[in-house]
């Protein structure tokens, strides 16, 4: 996906930007307007695959039953977001921001792919407990579907 | 000095290690480690509020970078009410949980981790640095929330973590597009830089949306507060009143800093159709939260849905975009939590005496919880707002506020929603005083720092009532740059 962006036409307009200076007028999709359609297509296809993941994400935590799947539902959501982070970083003909030597950039910038690496951690850590709660769950009540869970608490308060 | 600072978020995240790693050498050492902590926490709180008080803001960059590029940390004086309440209701808590319970190592050190990420929150002015103390502030209160005993403990956390992660995930996208807006993560450094890239900008008014709406489902706003009644239900009863005074009303500080600070008052000003619906959407919590309490059952659902009617008018005091409405909201933000704590303190304690859970279940316990009882009536008089309780001054003033700007809605919405908490908790004191029930068995021991813990609360609110001018005085110079 980021190779896809790096290598994209001359369209993105990021191409002299430094790491976290200089974005002001660069957002997602902005800047696009000159270019032609499949290349438009091509520099937006990272933010595509977020939307769709995003989208997809949230379906499933909203509507799935199955508390299993409602979690990676939650992960699949993330990441899409996760991805926008990335997607904002990259650069046309960007580097790794590592800088060897007097030569210069253009660097991919670096900020958001730190951001990310600290937010998929306290992702992995909202994964793990509730995997936990999941896990308890299916011990307490011999069930892991939400709507199942919803009725033995009915007969619960109803018996009070 | 402001090293301070960085002492305040650091406390009670190192003391929450030890525990774990004593425990498995030496028993009930859980709850003495974090009262100790507690304890340093809130000598530390109060220095530092004292010192802003008299000298002005505390502002620090770890590590000495320069602000742009660092994570900076500051109090000033909004922050610094919010520091001393999240220490001080750190340690009222633990009063409650020594015999209520949780008392388990884990239990501990997740109770240091809740102080630690919402003092994180008061303190940081970096909105990537915020998401990350909201959600070591949301992890450690999913994890306290199914320490409850009961089979719906787990399935309530769950919702809890499923809602809160979504909520602070769209926060979280809306830093993102802050900072491609931008390319600052600051608050300070992002004000300057918004005002450049112009506050018509679709990103800029797509990442005020994200983190109104992030925020709005850490507060509970209707239509995303479905979270609260459950997990308020199934916690333990001492952590659902530090809960209660806390995780929602810190997340609401993020929003006014986030918004002063970061988007500023010109923004508001600049985007009057943005900030309408704001209003609305803390007018429909007001109103919709009051009539979704009147049917319950439970006392302590009834306690939540109050909550979320009480969080629309907070919301709707900083969506009025004056320094009176904001001003309003805090105090009632700071009111809210003294009051609704000890609400579920002294109910809680009612609770546990007579295993009672429904209002109806509350019948007569005035007879033989005589202390509980006068302490729960008081806070909740208090929550309908009368006065001299502090729960009238904050509403007074945003409502106050709405008149001013004409803001009939937001006036009307306060208004119905005080006559409305009357008609719910009327019910619950006429159960408490009016109604007797005979042959009922005494009510079992509880200890003296449960009901210690709703009298506490009940002269708080009191006090920052008769105290409530001075409250406001001491604030006022923190809310800049809106009208007054």
């Amino acid at each position: 996906m980021l190779d896809v962006l790096a290598t994209a036409g001359p369209g993105v307009g990021l191409a002299t930007a430094g790491p976290g200076v200089g974005l002001a007028t660069a957002g997602p999709g902005v800047g696009l307007a000159t270019a032609g359609p499949v290349e438009a297509l091509a520099d937006r296809a990272a933010y595509l695959v977020a939307v769709v993941l995003v989208g997809l994400g949230l379906h499933v935590v909203v509507a799935d039953r199955n508390l299993l799947r409602k979690v990676v539902g939650l992960n699949l959501f993330q990441t899409g977001i996760f991805l926008v982070f990335v997607a904002a970083a990259a650069r046309t003909g960007g580097r790794s921001p590592l800088v060897v030597g007097p030569d210069g950039g253009p660097y991919a910038d670096p900020l958001p792919q730190v951001l990310v690496l600290t937010a998929i951690v306290v992702g992995v850590s909202v994964s793990a407990l509730a995997a936990a709660l999941v896990v308890r769950i299916d011990a307490e009540q011999g069930t892991v579907l939400a709507d199942e869970l919803d009725a033995g608490q009915r007969e619960v308060t109803e018996r009070e | 000095m402001s090293d301070a600072v960085v002492v305040l978020v650091a406390l009670p995240v190192v003391a929450a290690t030890v525990p774990p790693v004593v425990s498995r050498r030496v028993d009930g050492v859980g709850w003495p480690v974090a009262a100790a902590a507690a304890t340093a926490q809130t000598a530390l709180a109060t220095w530092v509020g004292w010192r802003v008080l008299a000298d002005g803001p505390l502002r620090t960059v770890v590590a000495g970078l320069p602000a742009v590029l660092g994570i900076e940390l500051a109090v000033d004086r909004l922050s610094a009410a919010f520091v001393v309440l999240v220490a001080v209701a750190g340690l009222w808590g633990l009063a409650y949980t020594r015999r209520g319970g949780p008392r388990s190592a884990p239990g501990a050190s997740l109770y240091l981790l809740l102080l630690a990420g919402l003092t994180g929150i008061c303190v940081v002015r970096d909105v990537f640095t915020l998401y990350v103390f909201l959600e070591i502030a949301g992890l450690a209160a999913y994890a306290l929330v199914a320490l409850g005993d009961g089979r719906d403990a787990a399935p309530a956390a769950l919702r809890y973590l499923l809602v809160g992660t979504v909520g602070a995930s769209l926060y979280l996208l809306g830093v993102g597009y802050l900072y491609v807006a931008t390319g600052a993560l600051n608050m300070g450094v992002l004000a300057d830089r918004l005002a450049t890239v112009g506050y018509d900008d679709r990103l800029v008014l797509a990442a005020f949306v994200l983190v109104a709406v992030g925020l709005g489902v850490k507060i509970a706003l209707f239509p995303v507060h479905t979270w609260k009644p459950d997990a308020y239900q199934a916690a333990p009863p001492g952590i659902t009143a530090v809960l209660a005074a806390l995780v929602s009303t810190v997340a609401a500080y993020a929003l006014v800093r986030v918004v002063l600070a970061a988007f500023t008052g010109a923004f508001l000003a600049a985007n009057p159709r943005l900030v309408a619906g704001l209003r609305a959407a803390a007018v429909l919590s007001i109103v919709a939260g009051a009539l979704l309490a009147l049917p319950q059952r439970r006392v302590r659902r009834l306690l939540a849905y109050s909550s979320v009617s009480q969080f629309g008018i907070a919301v709707a005091g900083l969506a009025l975009g004056t320094r009176l409405g904001v001003l309003g909201g805090v105090v009632h933000l700071l009111g809210h939590a003294v009051m609704k704590a000890g609400a579920f303190a002294a109910a809680g304690t009612i609770e546990a005496g007579y295993d009672a859970r429904t209002v109806d279940e509350f019948a007569d316990a005035a007879a033989h919880q005589p202390v509980a009882s006068a302490a729960l009536a008081t806070l909740v008089l208090g929550l309908v707002g009368i006065p001299p309780l502090v729960g009238f001054f904050g509403k007074w003033y945003v409502a106050l506020s709405a008149v001013r700007t004409g803001a009939w809605a937001t006036a009307a919405a306060v208004l119905l929603s005080t006559a409305l908490s009357l008609a719910y908790f009327a019910r619950l004191l006429q159960r408490l005083y009016l109604e007797r029930r005979e042959g009922r068995p005494t009510p079992a021991p509880v200890s003296t720092g449960m009901v210690a813990s709703g009298v506490l609360a009940a002269l708080a609110a009191l006090g920052l009532g008769l105290a409530s001018a001075e409250l406001i005085a001491a604030l006022r110079p923190a809310i800049e740059g809106v009208p007054p």
